[in-house]
């Protein structure tokens, strides 16, 4: 407690890191703000002890977090038992957010403390029922690009129209040309 | 014998279109000879012979549906080949379905209530095995690509629908909906043996599918069953009335078309079964020649996907008489209209097709007759600009006509009246179909009590018929601008538009779309005047159209007149008298849903993005549908790399759409983004950044600013 009173208070250093890392606990759902706050009291402490005078503290303090963030979902990883082909960090995690691990457990996601077996049991019939689309391809042949129901038009008409593109740039003028031709016709 | 009798009605309607039109336009003829052939008046014979052609098949396949719905008599329809007590026994099944649902950044909390609706529903039917749900998402706005997988996820949990409920998003979107389509027949085609391809906002009951999948399991020569989805939803007076009118007329209409059409139909885009295997093998879309607009990729390709079916050798039907589907429609003028413009440039590049391409002589009517559809407009135009040039080079020449004996036999023997004849025709065409529904409503019991009060009914066709006459006019100067911009190359647009039913057309919007109109209005109707008081008269209608066309613009794209007229009990449609479950299903889904507010203005362009890559969980489920990409070249790194500090440095606002979705495509990038967002100091973040962390901590990002001072110190407009 002494380093973080003691800590460049005019700066608001310990402030904004402080803030920084209450942000981050509650983005990843520990709702409980006595629990945030004890957890940013602990990590700022360490990140003090840890960081050098000069260095950004809130940064410090993040880097800390996630490092403990990234050791609590490995060893969640590691409670739910799952066969190592099968392991995707990125779908544990919505599995722990359906889970609610971080609200009932959060000690767990931060690495201090295991899962209980009946957290564990759940977390991972979530994380097995979780279906991920199979985005690789298994088709009976992807068609070619080719003109098979009207294959004659593309190639007659390409030839016909070849001078299409100066048709189309001259329409407007023809427009008119047509416009003048029947004002003759009923002038005359 | 069934198809001798489709030969037989095809002869007989295609002969009674081609009497109509050739005895109106001879009639016409003989009338503009009797006072002396011009070029002009043989431009407008020409004019007039194209236009009649087009309203006799659209009279004669009413008529024509009206007696099939008097008699109750249709041999020639694909329901009749199986019964719908059949489709009740879950045993007949046993193909495998897949439900798509192709998207481009459409509002997902409607698309997946509509999902969620129609899931329950075949849940309940106890067929869901036989089915795959696929949302196809072509989205390009970071906003709708983030919350698609979010409610994805949220209602994969709600309805336990793991592995039935498939989402996914496909950057960049190549061949817009029908690359979408084709993707995914190539990757998950093989697994399916027939789709169902559905629209953002269009809704099936279970009965419905059910019976489309018996139909087509039980023929193996149907290549495609389309539906005729009736019209729902409508708030707006605009859209109320286009519901009404689909909900009234469209059983009709659909018996007349598929009396001729038969077994040679065509697919709209959606709402429809298709099978699989000759879809993949024969439907590819073929690159028409020339340069864009005109050519390049198929943009209105289900009229193709149809032809090219047909010529593989599978059928194409309409099922016109099966319930139970439905879809949504625009709320306003200007977005139907800015539909329009879409479908108009997609038909026209049909010309290609239907003129040259070899396919069957039906499927080429099909073409032609949405080509008509949007080349009427200009024709339309072309003949009431010849006809009053003419009124006013005979009213200033000072001549006296000399009236020559009519050359048939049967016309009448006064120019006046032979005019009027033809006049009495040509409205007896566009208006005796109106009359034959009210027909109808008197004498079936079972269409009149759908309908509720028949007099109400009636009153509701007669509104109709006054607001669209008055729309018509207007939406021929559209078509017109349409076809001359496309043929030009150019574009046609205008600036704000409406979406929801919520916001109605502004008077500013209406201004800059239609202030040429009313000019054109203003100016003809001064020109009628001058040239005899009579024409001007006669050309009330339509000039009124043209003069009004702000107004009625604003006026009903507002949701009160449309309330007040619900209320006295008009315009309403059977499905508002007495909802069926899927819509009552989707109404019930629709209160439950939570609706969030708008996030603050600042940020209100990129609460996606923000959440993407500040939320650890959204991160990870948007993670998860991101490929890694493992050979990225250097150039490629460099540029996300570049993107990636612009984003820190601007914050979202400083980056384009499609720089914001290149970064959001990108694993590594969103991952490490989503560390060094928290990890960076506050003050090396500029503003921006600032108050979107500060937004997402105090879980206030959906929360609108209560006055000016939520966005001091910071502008990013």
């Amino acid at each position: 407690m002494e380093s973080l009173i003691e800590n460049r208070p005019k700066s608001g250093e310990t402030d904004l890191a402080f803030r920084r890392l209450d942000a981050i606990l509650r983005a990843y759902g520990i709702k409980h703000a006595v629990v945030r706050s004890i957890h940013c009291q602990r990590l700022l402490e360490k990140s003090i002890e840890d960081g050098r005078q000069d260095s950004d503290l809130q940064s410090i303090a993040s880097k800390l977090l996630f490092a403990e963030l990234d050791h609590g979902i490995e060893m969640i990883d590691r409670a739910i038992e799952i066969e190592p082909d099968e392991r995707n960090r990125n779908r544990l995690l919505v599995a722990i957010n359906r889970a609610r691990i971080a609200d009932n457990n959060p000690e767990a996601l931060l690495g201090l403390k295991e899962l209980n077996t009946e957290e564990a049991r759940l977390l991972a019939f979530i994380y097995r029922a979780q279906y991920v689309p199979e985005l690789k391809r298994r088709s009976m042949g992807a068609p070619a690009l080719r003109f098979e129901g009207i294959n004659g038009v593309t190639t007659g008409t390409t030839q016909i129209f070849a001078r299409s593109r100066i048709l189309l740039k001259l329409s407007r003028v023809l427009g008119i040309v047509c416009l003048f031709l029947i004002i003759y016709l009923f002038a005359r | 014998m069934r198809n001798l009798f489709g030969i037989l009605a095809r002869i007989i309607f295609f002969g009674v279109v081609a009497i109509i039109g050739l005895s109106m336009t001879l009639l016409f003829a003989d009338w503009l000879y009797r006072t002396g052939l011009t070029p002009a008046k043989w431009t407008l014979i020409g004019v007039y012979f194209i236009l009649t052609i087009g309203l006799a098949l659209g009279f004669t396949q009413f008529f024509v549906g009206f007696l099939i719905s008097f008699f109750r008599f249709d041999p020639l329809k694909i329901t009749k080949r199986c019964s719908l007590k059949d489709a009740e026994d879950p045993k007949k099944i046993n193909d495998r379905i897949a439900l798509l649902f192709p998207i481009y950044n459409e509002d997902p909390m409607r698309v997946f209530n509509g999902i969620e609706v129609v899931y329950q529903a075949l849940k309940e039917a106890g067929q869901m095995n036989h089915f795959t749900f696929f949302v196809l998402s072509d989205s390009t706005d970071s906003n709708q690509w983030i919350e698609e997988e979010k409610v994805w996820l949220e209602r994969v949990i709600k309805l336990e629908a793991q592995g039935r409920l498939i989402y996914r998003h496909r950057s960049p979107n190549i061949n817009q909906k029908s690359g979408n389509i084709s993707d995914f027949c190539r990757r998950w085609g093989a697994h399916f043996d027939h789709m169902i391809c559905f629209d953002a906002d269009s809704l099936m009951s279970a009965e419905c599918i059910l019976k489309l999948v018996q139909l087509i399991e039980n023929n193996p020569e149907i290549g495609i069953i389309q539906t005729m989805p009736g019209l729902i939803g409508g708030q707006t007076l605009f859209a109320r009335l286009q519901q009404f009118v689909n909900r009234i007329h469209g059983e009709i209409t659909g018996a007349g078309l598929n009396f001729w059409q038969q077994n040679n139909g065509n697919y709209w885009g959606h709402n429809a079964i298709i099978r699989l295997e000759p879809f993949t093998k024969h439907c590819t879309l073929p690159e028409l020649p020339g340069p864009k607009p005109l050519g390049g990729r198929v943009m209105s390709h289900d009229f193709v996907d149809a032809a090219l079916m047909k010529k593989a050798g599978y059928e194409v039907w309409l099922a016109y008489d099966l319930p139970g589907t439905y879809e949504e429609l625009p709320p306003t003028f200007l977005d139907f209209a800015q539909r329009d413009r879409r479908w108009c440039q997609g038909n026209l590049q049909h010309a290609w097709i239907a003129f040259l391409g070899k396919i069957p002589f039906i499927n080429r009517v099909h073409m032609l007759n949405g080509i008509y559809a949007y080349i009427s407009g200009p024709l339309w135009l072309v003949f009431l600009s010849i006809s009053t040039l003419a009124a006013y080079s005979w009213e200033f020449s000072n001549l006296t006509p000399i009236i020559r004996v009519p050359l048939l036999p049967y016309s009448p023997q006064s120019l006046a009246e032979h005019g009027l004849v033809i006049f009495g025709l040509t409205i007896t065409m566009i208006l005796l179909p109106k009359l034959l529904t009210i027909c109808r409503l008197f004498t079936n019991t079972k269409f009149r009590r759908a309908f509720g009060n028949p007099f109400n009914a009636s009153l509701s066709i007669i509104i109709e018929i006054f607001i669209f006459t008055l729309f018509a006019p207007t939406m021929m100067l559209f078509h017109s601008a349409f076809v001359f911009s496309i043929l030009t190359g150019g574009k046609v647009g205008w600036a704000a538009q409406n979406r929801s039913s919520h916001t109605h057309t502004s008077w500013h919007a209406a201004a800059l779309a239609h202030t040429g109109q009313t000019v054109v209005g203003i100016l003809w109707a001064v020109l009628a005047w001058k040239i005899n008081p009579m024409l001007f008269s006669w050309m009330i209608p339509v000039l009124a159209g043209w003069i009004f066309s702000i107004p009625i613009s604003v006026f009903t794209s507002h949701v009160e007149p449309a309330e007040w007229l619900r209320r006295h009990g008009l315009l309403l449609t059977p499905e508002e008298i007495n909802p069926p479950d899927i819509i009552r299903s989707l109404e019930i889904i629709e209160e439950e849903v939570q609706v969030k507010p708008q996030p603050i203005k600042v940020l209100r362009n990129d609460y996606g993005l923000i959440q993407a890559l500040l939320d650890p969980y959204t991160n990870a489920l948007h993670l998860e549908f991101l490929p890694r990409r493992e050979n990225q070249s250097v150039e490629s790194k460099e540029r996300l790399s570049d993107l990636s500090q612009k984003l820190l440095k601007e914050g979202a606002p400083g980056l384009t759409g499609p720089e914001k979705q290149r970064l959001l495509n990108d694993h590594y990038t969103v991952h490490s983004l989503h560390r060094h967002l928290w990890s960076i100091s506050e003050q090396e973040l500029p503003d921006w950044w600032q108050i979107a962390i500060n937004r997402f901590s105090r879980e206030s990002l959906f929360v609108t600013e209560l006055g000016p001072g939520s966005e001091i110190g910071y502008a990013v407009e």
